[in-house]
């Protein structure tokens, strides 16, 4: 016979305390676990839906500007030594180390064209690629998908007199207007969308792009290190990084991940008094059984074990289940409770680790009884004095 | 030499002033090996209190407690508690069996804190001495009569063989029979060597006693054979040297 031989028994014999203990913790930990499967999966659907949220990485072609002034008048930057991007820098950047971080990879060619007599700016798209990342437009008309047809912004429509479903000609090529966007606020009121393979026809610019629109999942890598990829891979290009969807993205992401802490704290602490309360409890009414220990030669630390080691026993059981249990529901409750279109599997280091914060902060919550237990003096066995 | 002795000891409860109560007052005892010693009195007398200094449970006031040459309150806590394991085994008053443990776990309680093969063929030793085979020393304390318990008492008291055995009113809660066989038991164990010394307010207890101690109000007021220290009737519970 052992001291923990001691610490089962006297778990079996007090089974209603055992039971509430091992309820308190099956519930606390099962609580804070699923709590941060949760989070954990919404944080990263919450990344992943903010990052799919319009590009957060630019790549524009690498220039040097010159300021010119002539006679004390200034007359603007003189661009030179354009490199510009073509076809095949969307293969670089979607084979880079991170690749199955980057969402999507919107190319553009800006060009100014003529419609109906009026010069406008045309925009060349992949439609697939634009229109998963810019969810934001709400398009009055059918959602473009072929060659040739054309997206047109709200201001430009009202300029060109154009509505959806109507034909109009750029550039002396037939086009159909496949939609109008409601208003963004943005310049993109004022432009024409169309196929990008037919814009770089019509200006006869070959594989050429303009710049290039970068949607990336960071949860799992900062856009930093996307960024550093993308620009190694692409020497000749400005790789640039849209701080403010990146500081939305954190501001939000902080936010819910705070939330979550403070919830977990809460429930770790409720845990804490229940384990704590009990266990004093359960120490209070054991005085007499603990004096004869220490009669029969039991020193404090032989007590103080007994009582921790019963407790961990319960965290042991309790804490599995309530990991179980986490496991079972987190996926239907972050589904359920915040929307969560793909659970994130736990892995076993994450179900380890929560195992062992359940001993540890079981094991913490009982260090106060434990020590008063192991203050109880031995002549308690002789209830006369 | 003495295997216990107690040096003018003397234990005071209670504030200060006219709250304090003196339950020892100048007690000295020396006690040999194999010596079956009992100690009486009223209740209130102190011998209670004597016990559990006896037992390294309760430092005196004032005054030296020595097992074996030891200073056994010079020694820390710990030490004490080192000290009760090896030297002294307890019969409590309500036996105090542990209810969750079988008997021969309950034996092997003392030897639990430790980092050694055969304890539980130690433990089982000491039952089948005290007349209880395998059979029952599985049992939980529930299952046990009355003097069956008392056994499995005494069994984990000597299980470490500790050279003194303290007995509080041993036989206090138990029916005649089963007081009878308890009392022999210790008997027994003072024959075997070890210094036994009981606590017990009932003269038919002293019967097989070596010596009886009797204490009034924290004192000694007599300390011999049985022969020779008799209880007056009146005032009840007084006693005297005759």
């Amino acid at each position: 016979m052992r001291l923990s031989t001691i610490a089962f028994r006297n778990v079996r014999r007090h089974l209603s305390r055992s039971a509430l203990l091992l309820l308190a913790i099956t519930v606390s930990v099962g609580i804070v676990t699923s709590l941060f499967l949760v989070t954990r999966s919404a944080e990263r659907d919450l990344a992943d839906r903010t990052d799919e949220y319009g590009p957060n990485i630019v790549v524009v072609p690498r220039s040097k500007d010159l300021p010119l002034a002539y006679g004390g008048v200034e007359l603007g930057n003189l661009t030179y030594d354009v490199q510009p991007l073509h076809m095949g820098d969307l293969a670089k950047i979607r084979n880079i180390k991170n690749k199955e971080n980057i969402n999507r990879v919107a190319p553009k060619l800006v060009e100014v064209g003529e419609v109906g007599g009026r010069r406008v700016l045309v925009v060349g798209v992949q439609w697939p690629e634009e229109l998963g990342i810019k969810k934001w437009w709400h398009i009055q008309g059918t959602t473009p998908a072929g060659p040739d047809d054309v997206l047109v912004g709200l201001n430009a429509a009202t300029a060109l007199g154009l509505a959806p479903g109507e034909s109009m000609e750029l550039e002396g090529e037939p086009f159909r207007v496949a939609g109008v966007l409601e208003a963004t606020g943005t310049q993109e009121d004022d432009l024409v969308f169309a196929d990008l393979a037919r814009v770089q026809n019509l200006w006869q610019r070959g594989d050429e792009l303009s710049f290039i629109e970068v949607s990336a999942w960071c949860s799992t890598c900062p856009i930093e290190t996307i960024n550093a990829q993308i620009s190694a891979e692409m020497p000749y290009a400005r790789v640039s990084a849209v701080l403010k969807a990146v500081e939305s993205r954190a501001i939000l992401i902080g936010q819910f991940r705070l939330f979550s802490l403070i919830l977990s704290g809460l429930m770790v602490l409720v845990g804490c008094l229940i384990v704590l309360t009990t266990t004093l409890g359960g120490v209070r009414e054991r005085r007499g059984e603990i004096g004869i220990f220490r009669a029969v030669g039991y020193r404090r630390r032989h007590i103080f074990q007994t009582i921790v080691l019963e407790n961990l026993v319960l965290a042991l059981v309790g804490g599995s289940f309530g990991i179980g249990i986490a496991v079972a529901a987190s996926g239907p409750v972050a589904k359920l409770v915040a929307g969560v279109r793909q659970s994130m599997a736990p892995t076993p280091a994450i179900l380890m680790l929560a195992l062992v914060v359940s001993l540890v902060v079981v094991g913490a919550a009982s260090l106060y009884p434990a020590w008063q237990a192991s203050r109880l003096s031995p002549t308690l066995a002789m209830k006369r004095i | 030499m003495s295997l216990v002795k107690v040096d003018e000891v003397r234990k005071v409860y209670g504030g200060t002033g006219e709250a304090q109560v003196a339950a020892l007052d100048g007690v000295s005892l020396d006690i040999l090996a194999g010596e079956y010693v009992a100690i009486m009195g009223p209740s209130g007398s102190g011998k209670t209190t004597l016990l559990s200094i006896l037992g390294a449970m309760n430092p005196p006031t004032s005054g030296r407690l020595l097992v074996d040459g030891i200073d056994v309150y010079g020694l820390s806590q710990e030490r004490q508690a080192d000290l009760r394991r090896e030297y002294i085994g307890f019969v409590f008053q309500q036996l105090e069996l542990v209810p969750y443990l079988s008997a021969v776990e309950n034996v092997m309680l003392p030897l639990a804190i430790l980092k050694e093969k055969g304890k539980r063929e130690r433990a089982l030793d000491a039952l089948c001495r005290v007349g209880l085979d395998e059979r029952k020393a599985r049992r939980l304390p529930s299952e046990l009569s009355g003097g069956e318990q008392g056994r499995v008492a005494i069994a984990r008291a000597v299980v470490n063989d500790p050279p003194i055995l303290l007995a509080d009113e041993p036989v206090g809660s138990l029916d005649t029979a089963t007081g009878r066989q308890i009392l022999e038991l210790l008997r027994a164990q003072a024959d075997r060597g070890h210094a036994v010394i009981m606590v017990t307010h009932n003269p038919e207890s002293t019967e097989d006693v070596d010596r009886v101690v009797q204490i009034l109000d924290g004192r000694v007021v007599c300390d011999d054979g049985p022969p020779t220290c008799v209880v007056l009737e009146t005032p009840p519970g007084v006693f005297t040297q005759t």
